[in-house]
């Protein structure tokens, strides 16, 4: 028997091999050199991330040159684009953790650790047309983030988020596993490629069991991106969580789950048809149900769990499309996506130092109350986020909406749309509510805390990366935009 | 002149953001007031440069300025100007000092905040009647709503919150089924491009223009606002302080208006005459039934917010005439009704400062105790009404004209608004100038003082230059109101692309049923 070496790129390798490597040595250096020295941990953090960052934004996807360990690893444009996604949610999800009082504490090696370990099995989960691979991906990822999501052991919150987000999301991987198995048996393989040729040269094989795999295939992977009717454990897990978790939770896992999502349905192809309405039902009750919803929330840090799913809704509107106009609907979830990073993210840091100034670190909508007299700046920024998340101009989030609406309309879903964007109507309610009360009302309560945080910088540095990179992907998106389209190339 | 649009595009703008640096509080308002003045009036002076160099004879657009933007989607930053845009620029350049001037005195609190959003305002409404490109046109449109939400609820009265949402919300409601219609506009035409120009060139397939033409009518019915859109409208005007209710009135609801008359017209055409007959009637039961909500007020402000219900009914019905007197009507009434109405909410303005109440009926014989306030009052109200020799007279008369010439009844049913507009106005002014003093506080009233003399000067003097001497106006509107109609009186479908079957029939049923001239 012939042993056949797999290819190896270890260049498209290193974006993963950096968080992994730096996830040990925070472990360690927090066991052994610096115990409780939580800013010499959050440094190497970073200096990890932003370098897999630059070997990432360095590296250009070669055709041929993709696929490491006979397709396990795979990097390509999407990959490319994804990874960027990734490490940005990860280094916001650290400085923001680093300003966060409540996580103060805290072991840091460990937290960090888990954040670099979540972020490469997300990186992972982006990078392969393997269905085993996306598995493990998911299940590093997910593995860290139940653990993080109790961070704050002594808050029954907290708990309660942990077991929930464990219990509901083992399920959820048992879907996923069970669809995929269904999908092998049908096809006779776990290779995206391979399975996209068995099905093209082999119509058997798009049998009933190949849609049931793919069924369950979508109730695993609907679970980890919020749609609805799976996103039920998402507002409670949210607003448990330690907010930079939170915010970390809502972006990444994100990113990871759709980019399995694209790359199952595309590789599906015709078999896949039959999905179409059933994505196009799923997109529409996750954007009406999570907007509606969210009108009612007076913590913000739940209107914000609300708002990510139904961020997720109008991300759906991309896949669906997909199908029939894949060039547009990819560079357009590819475009959301970052987008999204750092308008949510910009919204969970100012929400963070929200709470920091004060003793009980609520996050109700009350206190917000007068924010912009004073704290004009952060209130300025928190509504620069709010805006960007209606996806009203000039901000990144209303070109990153037109981008995926003209998707859909390209694709012929206009009904789709239209309900979309009556959606982002219902939402400017909601995030406008934070303008008006920050605008709009006096300060009440006792008086807002005046010793900063220690962490100060770190979310100064983040949110002032946030507002620029929100208002500049919505006045001059288009280096981006190409960026986006190079990037919407899958498999070579 | 190159550069000239986008530099009064933009000075504004910038100048909002160089507020950021300045200093606001008790004793340091002053700096912030007067560098925001600045910037308005050295704005309308290029815009004034601009109205100066523009060729009266020229119809097609003018100053055209054009860079790409973001070309993957064929989406360019485009801007010119026409004899339609020309008057409504130069209306927003008056009107923007003319407001900051006002509210001098009137905003005391987060100043700052408040002179960055009227000069952002003012970059919006000039980006709207300046952009040749459907996105710019978008952003614009959409951006502009942030600002004046500020405006009237940071700034507004009691209610102010409940009436920036709704404002916002209406308006949002429409616009993105406008953003729906322009990108479903860009794949289906298949120019490639959102150049607005280009798409007047390639006639849009008449099975689909009814659609997208409801979907662009519908948000500027809100903004305009038709009749039964208009519910936003009395909120938004008595809640906002005096100076967002005069751009409010004078410039946005022109907005809609304009939308209208660049957009929706000309590119559907087709679908804008089957339409015509249902919007007309809308216009007319808004002439209507604003003058007769004007009537029963009791709050001057109110009064003068229904009052804006029907005077737009007049441009709509103008613009749906289909004939050149209606249409140059129109757009000399969109002025008119941006300077008598801005000019009554500043009046308002004035005696609310005064005495805090706009009830009708606190007032009375205040024309022995302000005569000059009360002349202001006068003139601006007759103007309002229409009187011969002030402005508002001569867009009345030519939409009637034109009205009169498509049909007989429409013009008959809107000279009954002209009536109810003496009526309501002379009314009001009866119960608030002439008279007693019957209010004891109103006795002690101090007469205008300079600056509120200088907030009016100009608004009276347009009221009249524009009643005494239209000339200059309808020659620059008259050749672009020309090709205007020419393009909505396009009949012939020309399609290029071999159309799909069914949008084939619906061609083919659409010749037969349509003569061709």
């Amino acid at each position: 028997m012939d042993i056949v070496h797999p290819t190896i790129h270890w260049g498209y390798l290193l974006p993963v091999i950096l968080p992994v490597c730096g996830a040990v040595l925070v472990l360690m250096w927090d066991a052994f050199l610096a115990k409780g020295e939580r800013s010499v941990i959050v440094i190497i953090t970073l200096v990890t991330l932003a370098a897999a960052l630059g070997v990432t934004l360095g590296a250009r996807a070669l055709p041929g040159l993709a696929a490491s360990f006979g397709g396990m690893y795979l990097f390509d444009g999407f990959t490319q684009f994804l990874y960027v996604v990734i490490l940005f949610a990860s280094i916001f999800s650290v400085l923001i953790a680093a300003a966060q009082r409540e996580l103060d504490d805290t072991p840091a090696g460990e937290y960090f650790g888990l954040i670099l370990f979540a972020t490469s099995g997300m990186m992972l989960m982006a990078a392969t047309r393997n269905l085993l691979m996306i598995f493990v991906g998911l299940e590093v990822f997910s593995l860290s983030l139940y653990v993080l999501a109790g961070y704050l052991r002594a808050r029954p919150e907290g708990n309660e988020a942990s077991l929930k987000y464990f219990l509901l999301g083992s399920f959820a991987s048992g879907f996923l596993l069970y669809g995929m198995a269904l999908v092998y048996g049908a096809t006779g393989s776990v290779d995206l490629i391979e399975i996209a040729t068995r099905l093209h040269e082999n119509p058997a094989s798009r049998g009933a069991a190949f849609l049931m795999g793919l069924g369950f295939m979508v109730v695993g992977l609907g679970f980890k991106v919020a749609a609805a009717p799976f996103y039920m454990w998402t507002p409670d897990v949210y607003e448990g969580a330690p907010t930079a978790v939170t915010a970390f939770m809502s972006v990444g896992p994100k990113a990871a789950a759709f980019a399995a999502f694209f790359r199952v349905f595309l590789s599906a192809g015709d078999a896949g048809g039959s999905f179409d309405s059933v994505l196009w039902v799923m997109a529409v009750l996750t954007m009406s149900l999570a907007n509606l919803v969210a009108i009612w929330q007076s913590c913000v840090k739940r209107m914000l769990a609300y708002s990510s799913i139904a961020h997720a809704g109008y991300l759906m509107v991309a896949l669906v499309a997909s199908r029939s106009s894949a060039e547009l609907a990819t560079s357009g979830f590819l475009y959301y996506m970052l987008v999204y990073v750092f308008m949510n993210m910009g919204a969970f840091c100012v929400l963070i130092l929200i709470s920091n100034m004060r003793e009980d670190g609520g996050t109700k909508l009350d206190n917000l109350a007068g924010l912009a007299s004073f704290r004009p700046g952060l209130a300025a920024a928190m509504a620069v986020f709010m805006v960007s998340l209606s996806g009203l101009p000039p901000t990144g989030g209303f070109v990153a909406k037109f981008h995926v609406f003209s998707a859909a309309l390209n694709g012929g879903y206009v009904w789709l749309t239209v309900i979309a964007v009556l959606n982002s109507v219902v939402a400017v309610y909601y995030y406008l509510r934070l303008v008006v009360v920050m605008y709009m009302r006096e300060p009440q309560g006792e008086a807002a805390s005046s010793v900063p945080h220690p962490g100060w910088s770190y979310a100064v540095a983040a949110l002032t990366l946030a507002v620029a990179s929100t208002l500049q992907l919505g006045i001059f998106p288009s280096s981006v935009l190409d960026f986006a389209h190079r990037s919407a190339v899958f498999f070579n | 002149m190159p550069g000239i649009i986008t530099s009064i595009l933009f000075l504004p703008m910038i100048g909002g953001l160089l507020l950021l640096f300045a200093r606001e509080g008790e004793g340091k308002d002053s700096g912030v007031r007067a560098f925001a003045l600045v910037v308005s009036l050295v704005t309308f002076v290029l815009s004034a440069v601009m109205y100066l160099g523009f060729r009266p004879d020229y119809a097609g657009m003018q100053f055209v300025e054009e860079a790409a933007w973001i070309p993957r989607f064929g989406i360019s930053y485009k801007v010119g100007v026409d004899g339609i845009s020309l008057l409504l620029v130069m209306l927003t350049t008056i009107l923007t000092p003319v407001a900051i001037l006002f509210s001098f005195e009137d905003v005391r609190k987060k100043t700052r905040l408040y002179y960055m959003s009227l000069l952002f305002l003012e970059t919006g409404m000039l980006g709207v009647f300046f952009a040749l490109d459907f996105f710019l046109f978008y952003v614009f449109w959409e951006g502009m709503l942030i600002p004046m939400y500020l405006i009237i609820g940071v700034w507004g009265g009691g209610r102010r919150i409940y009436a920036a949402v709704k404002f916002f919300l209406y308006t949002m409601a429409g616009s993105v089924l406008m953003l729906v219609a322009i990108i479903w506009l860009y794949f289906a035409s298949g120019v490639g491009t959102f150049d607005i120009l280009a798409h007047f060139r390639e006639p849009v397939d008449a099975g689909l223009q009814p659609w997208l033409f409801a979907a662009f009518a519908i948000s500027f019915a809100i903004k305009v606002p038709i009749f039964p859109f208009h519910t936003w409208l009395p909120d938004a005007h008595v809640e906002a302080p005096t100076a967002g209710s005069v751009i409010l009135a004078g410039v946005l609801l022109k907005m809609g208006t304009y939308g209208f008359m660049r957009l929706a017209m000309p590119l559907f055409p087709t679908a804008a005459r089957e339409f015509a007959f249902l919007i007309i009637c809308l216009a007319l039961v808004g002439i209507i039934y604003g003058a007769l909500m004007a009537m029963v007020q009791t709050d001057v402000k109110k009064l003068v917010a229904y009052s804006s219900v029907s005077h737009l009914g007049f441009v709509m019905l103008g613009l749906f005439s289909f004939n050149l007197l209606g249409a140059s009507g129109s757009v000399i009434q969109m002025v008119n009704h941006g300077i008598s109405s801005g000019a009554l909410f500043l009046i308002v303005g004035f005696i609310y400062s005064r005495r805090h109440t706009r009830q009708i009926e606190e007032f009375g014989g205040l024309l022995r105790v302000m005569p000059v306030f009360s002349t202001f009052f006068i003139i601006t109200a007759l103007s309002s009404i229409g009187l011969p020799g002030l402005n508002g007279f001569v867009g009345e008369f030519t939409i009637l004209l034109g009205a009169f010439e498509r049909n007989a009844w429409f013009a008959a049913i809107a000279a009954t608004g002209v009536v109810l507009s003496a009526v309501y106005m002379l009314w009001m002014l009866q119960r608030v100038l002439f008279g007693e003093v019957s209010v004891r506080a109103n006795l002690g009233l101090a007469d205008m003082n300079r600056r509120e003399w200088l907030v009016m000067l100009p608004m009276v003097a347009l009221m009249f230059w524009i009643g005494l001497y239209p000339k200059p106006l309808f020659e620059r509107i008259e050749p672009s109101a020309k090709a205007w109609l020419s393009q909505v009186n396009r009949r012939v479908l020309r399609v290029e692309k071999a159309p799909a079957p069914e949008i084939q029939k619906n061609v083919l049923a659409y010749a037969q049923r349509v003569e061709v001239k």
